[in-house]
């Protein structure tokens, strides 16, 4: 596989993933890529295998596909990009994605910041646990 | 939703027009909408000859590809009209649209990635250095995605230009 920054890069990413793949989608940031496919030699556990990298090719997170052949045929982001769909054999599997969120917890209120598609800055929520109330907050360079 | 008599191959959105449009093994593409919660077959091709390999809409939703297994490409508007053909005459399997929809990218099976303008003339090849080594080695190209980095999403981290 090979990451590029334009169609003209002469010095792409090489990831070699050790599987042959069948379906390779970015998620709607464009900061994690889903690859999906599967090890020819037996030896490793459960041949279908979904392996996430982040943009400059960095590998993040493998996830075993469980099925018959365990062949993901297909792979589809859904539009937050906190679910993938994968189709395998005659199943549509869901795994949830859990972005690592900026938090940090005191005083029974747990803060976390998040970005929001239409907005250049980071939203960051209040959420005061024990009464159950959020305040939200605009931030920029957080 | 009926249409298709043979397997489906390709399903595609296009998230502008609120469309969708799949092809199946005989060569059949429909182009589907939603009207009053059902969905209505809005358009049909059949090129009678080959089978379509892959199709993509364009990131404005206006223009469609579509590839044909013997290296056909026609290239439609979203009103359904044939804007323009070409027989590359090489066996075809996948396509990209860049994120300005102003170059499209084919793939072969053999793992060649070329590079046209909208209108159809060839620019140059990309630089494939991932199957170096591999010569001769059965690889089919999976799959060319193409990232726009003006679609700013939920980043958390700034990315450099785009990453195809």
């Amino acid at each position: 596989m090979q990451l590029m920054r334009k169609e003209t890069d002469d010095r792409p990413i090489l990831v070699d993933t050790g599987m042959a793949i069948k379906s390779v989608k970015w998620n709607p940031n464009g900061n994690v890529l889903a690859v999906a496919g599967s090890y020819s030699d037996s030896n490793v556990d459960g041949k279908g295998t979904v392996q996430f990298y982040n943009a400059y090719g960095v590998h993040l997170r493998s996830l075993r596909v469980p099925g018959t052949s365990g062949i993901v045929s297909s792979l589809s982001w859904e539009g937050f990009g906190l679910r993938i769909g994968l189709a395998v054999d005659s199943n549509i599997l869901f795994a949830n994605i859990q972005p690592e969120y900026l938090w940090s917890y005191f005083n029974n209120t747990l803060v976390f910041a998040f970005k929001k598609p239409e907005r250049q800055d980071m939203c960051v929520v209040f959420w005061d646990t024990v009464i159950n109330e959020k305040h939200v907050k605009y931030m920029r360079r957080l | 939703m009926q249409g298709h008599s043979g397997q489906i191959q390709v399903i595609q959105w296009n998230d502008q027009y609120h469309k969708l449009t799949t092809s199946d093994e005989q060569g059949l593409i429909i182009v589907w909408m939603m009207h009053k919660h059902s969905w209505y077959e809005e358009m049909i091709n059949n090129r009678n000859k080959s089978v379509v390999t892959d199709m993509k809409w364009t990131p404005n939703g206006e223009k469609i590809g579509i590839i044909y297994e013997d290296g056909a490409v026609i290239v439609g508007s979203v009103e359904g009209n044939r804007l323009w053909g070409k027989e590359l005459k090489i066996n075809l399997s996948l396509l990209e649209w860049s994120p300005d929809s102003r170059s499209i990218l084919f793939g072969t099976p053999d793992g060649a990635v070329n590079v046209y303008d909208y209108v159809g003339n060839f620019l140059f090849p990309v630089k494939i250095f991932c199957l170096r080594g591999l010569e001769g080695r059965e690889m089919p190209l999976a799959a060319i995605e193409w990232y726009d980095s003006n679609r700013q999403g939920f980043l958390y981290e700034d990315l450099d230009e785009n990453a195809a």
